[in-house]
């Protein structure tokens, strides 16, 4: 679905965003681009998206050269989350769908109460301005905005920023469902759960470069240290020991007399992050 | 069509929300309701000569014969005759009674017109029973407004058409501040229907707020309807324009007021000053067609007075400042595009 | 709590260098300079030109305010406008064609110069001049006088609230809230660098128009009408700043203080339009005042000043106990 290859890219002579980015997106995967503030996630969604022009490298979309994709029927299928809700702050939320959804074909457009219900929106705020709405209420809107042509391409910028951890977890469910679809996810964002929960494969970006590339699953065994911490009583006292994982295969081979707890040692995704780029996520 | 139709629905929706541009769209009628509703206040006299006189000090007749040429105000003393003469907001002419005649006081700043009125009033006041008989032929306005009426029903006009830049310059800079800027750029829509849209905005929100206060004080004949219309459509659309530049320009809320208020001062207040100050013919007068608002005024100022043979000129004026000021933002557009 | 005036001052001078304050006010005082030695001093409303049509040269040695036109029809051409009187000497008595200006004592004024001008003018009379100034003078001051009060009233009022507006939308006066700073000198460091802007602009758009030398001697009373008008609108602007929720709101209600505030005064101060009710409109004082000093008259009552006197204080302490309600809710 994406193929990207040696992408650069730079804001004036002497800012260097982007430093040769390669990446490929699989049709129906969700591809998760992972970077701190400042470190060219948006500048690259923003080349895809067709929204920056003037960038160096190879780029195909749906097959094609980026050069003659970003026509009046890419732009039908594909769908756009930005890291902020924007909208127009004095339409209602239905006005807003329905004004946006008026740029595409009929035939391809969702119902806009539909995905409002199913982005459990509040049914009281429907036809109030956007500009009463929370940030959360903000944010359902905006997913909705692109899902409402049924996007074969789904880009998302920070989809759970705003939301509380209940709307999180229906925002997982809906970009889980899209995934069920067919729709290839293209995922921006900060949020480790989000990217190890969601992603088939996340691509690590720091200063306008991939550090490294995997599933979150590989990228934590990579780099686990293979060891789990055993919390256990003995002699009625709580101990805890480490121990290699593969110990474990011929069972505990010390006393205890119940176990509390078996913790693995293996490495978060942010642990992996600052590991591979030597910087946090903040 | 009908596509575009709605999408210029939702935008006009949105627009209703905004207080800025509903003022600015109410303005200019309510200005216009307040001309057609004190038709007792006499705008007359603004355009007539000021005498000022000492009370008591000049005949009978001489007042009378003032009377008929301007207004008189008559003062206590002779001092404060003066110092309204003195007076720089004014350009009133003091009369003092001089033997069997009478005499003038200036304050000498006056514009030339009434200089040599001043110089010469006492010379035409001896001449008032000069035997000469003379016929006299006054061509009569084929209008009901006094002049000072026509100009503020003028001003307003061209006021509430040149707001119409306000509705799509706030729209466009409204997107830009809400982000929805961003997302009009992964729809797919054409910059043509884009253009057209923000054109459509600005042009029914000049021409609405236009045409009810024209309707509001202008009594139109059906030989003033068309190139009223005329006058009408195409600066609307030009202001339509000028609106899409303003937006496409300005970075944020703040800039976009300045420029609007800058287009503003700059579209109004030029050809009001020389219309008012320069003979029509006056190298800077002509000049002033550079603003497309001074063919707007003119034009309706014409009208207003009842002439209608120059009014093709001013039609054609604000054509080629509509080709050319489209063909501008259309290379701008086009080359912005190509660029980004 | 003073110490940090000097950071305050430094600030908001940033914060007007950002928001390319100076360079606007530059721009202003050029555009403003050239508007008046290139386009205003030159304007003038000339005297009612006369047409004649004098088929059989019976009026010699005519006046210059006369030109002769060769037939009926170029007559009616050249008279198609309301400051223009037509005589046709053609038939048996002489006749006056106008087009009416819609005004009839003006139109009977035209009649009365055009027959006066044929019958012959004497050489003009010695007129008593009372004023002190030439046109030239008096226009070169009229207009500096009313740029001044319009930079003031309605540039200087919308600067200090755009910085305002930036410093609501920053957060960052919630953050004063809590610095060891005293609240009234937030408000006072942006009204001195405010005042001294606006004065120094006054001084330049004084000299620059109506003359260094003839400016002396009413620079003063110039800098301490300025100094008046600063003060009450950079005040005012503060104010709305601060109460008003967003720079659209703020915006719309520039636009009515500049449609109904400022258009009377203008239209009276300019026309000499006598409307009663304009003596209870405060800015046409204000306006009134800066006129008058630019003409070196002092019109200016003890009441006038003790009134802006009170009214400053007012303001200011509006502007104190809305700045720390802002703060309170905001922090």
């Amino acid at each position: 679905m994406i193929e990207v290859s040696g992408l650069t890219f730079s804001y004036g002579r002497e800012k260097q965003a982007l430093h040769g980015l390669n990446f490929t997106v699989g049709d129906g995967e969700i591809f998760g681009f992972l970077g701190p503030n400042g470190s060219g996630k948006s500048t690259t969604q923003k080349i895809l998206t067709g929204i920056l022009k003037g960038h160096g490298g190879f780029i195909s979309l749906f097959g094609q050269e980026i050069a003659s994709v970003h026509t009046q029927d890419f732009f039908q299928k594909i769908g756009v989350l930005f890291e902020f809700p924007y909208l127009y702050t004095n339409l209602s939320a239905i006005d807003n769908l329905k004004y946006f959804a008026s740029f595409y074909p009929s035939g391809q457009v969702r119902d806009a109460l539909e995905l409002l219900e199913q982005l459990e929106f509040k049914k009281d705020f429907l036809r109030k301005p956007v500009s009463s709405y929370s940030k959360g209420m903000r944010q359902r809107v905006s997913m909705a905005r692109a899902l409402i042509n049924n996007p074969k391409l789904l880009f998302l910028d920070e989809p759970t920023s705003g939301l509380d951890p209940s709307g999180a977890v229906l925002f997982r469910r809906i970009i889980e469902e899209e995934r069920r679809k067919g729709t290839t996810v293209f995922l921006t964002t900060h949020n480790m759960a989000d990217a190890d929960l969601l992603c088939d494969r996340v691509a690590f970006i720091s200063n306008g470069a991939i550090a490294a590339l995997d599933t979150p699953g590989r990228l934590k065994e990579k780099n686990s240290s293979h060891q789990v911490v055993v919390a256990y009583l003995h002699d009625g006292k709580r101990v805890e020991r480490t121990i290699e994982a593969a110990e474990l295969e011929g069972g505990l081979g010390f006393a205890h007399e119940g176990i509390i707890s078996i913790h693995s040692q293996e490495p978060t995704l942010e642990d992996m992050f600052i590991q591979y780029t030597g910087r946090g996520l903040s | 069509m009908h596509q575009f139709r709605c999408q210029l629905g939702y935008q006009i929706k949105n627009m209703r929300g905004d207080k800025l541009c509903i003022v600015t769209f109410l303005l200019p009628i309510l200005v216009g309701l307040i001309i057609n509703i004190l038709p007792s206040v006499d705008f007359g006299t603004l355009g007539e000569a000021a005498f000022g006189s000492v009370q008591n000090d000049l005949p009978e007749e001489a007042v009378i014969w003032l009377q008929g040429i301007g207004s008189l105000t008559e003062y206590g003393t002779a001092e404060e005759l003066k110092e309204a003469v003195e007076n720089p907001s004014t350009q009133m002419i003091g009369v003092l009674r001089c033997a069997e005649g009478i005499r003038t006081v200036l304050s000498g700043d006056e514009l030339e017109l009434y200089e040599t009125m001043g110089k010469t009033l006492p010379q035409l006041y001896e001449k008032r029973t000069d035997g000469t008989i003379f016929e006299e032929t006054v061509i009569p306005v084929s209008t009901d407004y006094d002049g000072l009426r026509a100009l503020l029903i003028a001003i307003t006009l061209v006021t509430a058409l040149f707001m119409g830049c306000t509705f799509n310059a706030m729209n466009i800079i409204g997107e830009k501040e809400d982000g929805v800027a961003l997302v009009n750029q992964i729809l797919p829509m054409r910059a043509r229907t884009y253009i057209l849209q923000k054109l459509a905005l600005g042009f029914l929100g000049g021409t609405v707020s236009a045409v009810v206060t024209a309707f509001l004080c202008i009594e139109t004949g059906p030989a003033q309807i068309v190139p009223l219309c005329a006058l009408v459509v195409l600066s609307a659309y030009i202001a339509s324009l000028i609106g899409l530049f303003v937006g496409r320009f300005s970075s944020g809320l703040m800039v976009g007021i300045v420029y609007i208020k800058i287009v503003m001062i700059l579209f109004l207040a030029p050809p009001i000053l020389f219309y008012l100050l320069i003979p029509e013919d006056h190298v800077v007068c002509l000049l002033s067609y550079l603003l497309p608002s001074s063919a707007s005024f003119y034009g309706l100022m014409d009208l207003l007075g009842g002439q209608t043979d120059r009014l093709w000129i001013h039609l054609v004026i604000l054509a080629v400042h509509a080709v050319v000021l489209s063909g501008s933002y259309l290379f701008i557009a086009v080359s912005k595009e190509s660029r980004r | 709590m003073w110490k940090g005036f000097a950071h305050l001052l430094k600030k908001d001078i940033g914060l007007m260098v950002a928001g390319k304050f100076f360079l606007l006010a530059l721009l202003s005082l050029t555009l403003y300079s050239c508007y008046i030695n290139l386009v205003y001093v030159n304007l003038d409303q000339g005297t009612y030109r006369v047409y004649l049509y004098d088929p059989q040269k019976m009026y010699t040695g005519q006046s210059a305010f006369i030109t002769t036109v060769n037939s009926r029809q170029e007559l009616e051409n050249v008279c198609s406008d309301s400051a223009s009187v037509g005589i046709d000497v053609s038939g048996d008595a002489p006749e006056i064609y106008l087009l009416s200006s819609a005004t009839a004592t003006a139109d009977h004024y035209r009649g009365l110069w055009g027959r006066a001008v044929l019958t012959g003018l004497e050489e003009e009379e010695e007129t008593e001049i009372v004023g002190a100034y030439d046109k030239e003078q008096k226009s070169r001051r009229e207009i500096t006088a009313e740029f001044l009060f319009f930079e003031l009233s309605a540039v200087g009022f919308l600067g200090l609230a755009s910085i305002v507006f930036k410093e609501k939308q920053m957060g960052v006066i919630r953050v004063h809230g809590v610095l060891p700073v005293h609240k009234a000198a937030f408000i006072l460091s942006k009204l001195s660098v405010f005042l001294v802007s606006d004065l120094i602009f006054a001084v330049l758009l004084t000299w620059l128009n109506v003359g260094i030398a003839d400016s002396f001697m009413i620079l003063p009373a110039i800098l301490v009408q300025a100094g008046i008008l600063s003060l009450v609108m950079a005040l005012t602007g503060f104010l709305c700043a601060v109460w008003l929720p967003d720079f659209k709101q703020f915006s719309l209600f520039y636009l009515i203080l500049a449609v109904f505030v400022t258009t009377p005064v203008f239209l009276a101060g300019q026309t000499g339009v006598a409307w009663d009710w304009i003596v209870f409109h405060p800015m046409y004082h204000l306006f009134a005042a800066v006129k008058s000093a630019y003409f070196g008259v002092r019109t200016s009552s003890v009441l006038y000043y003790f009134v802006c006197i009170g009214s400053i204080a007012l303001l200011f302490y509006a502007a104190y106990r809305i700045l720390a309600r802002e703060m309170a809710k905001e922090g």
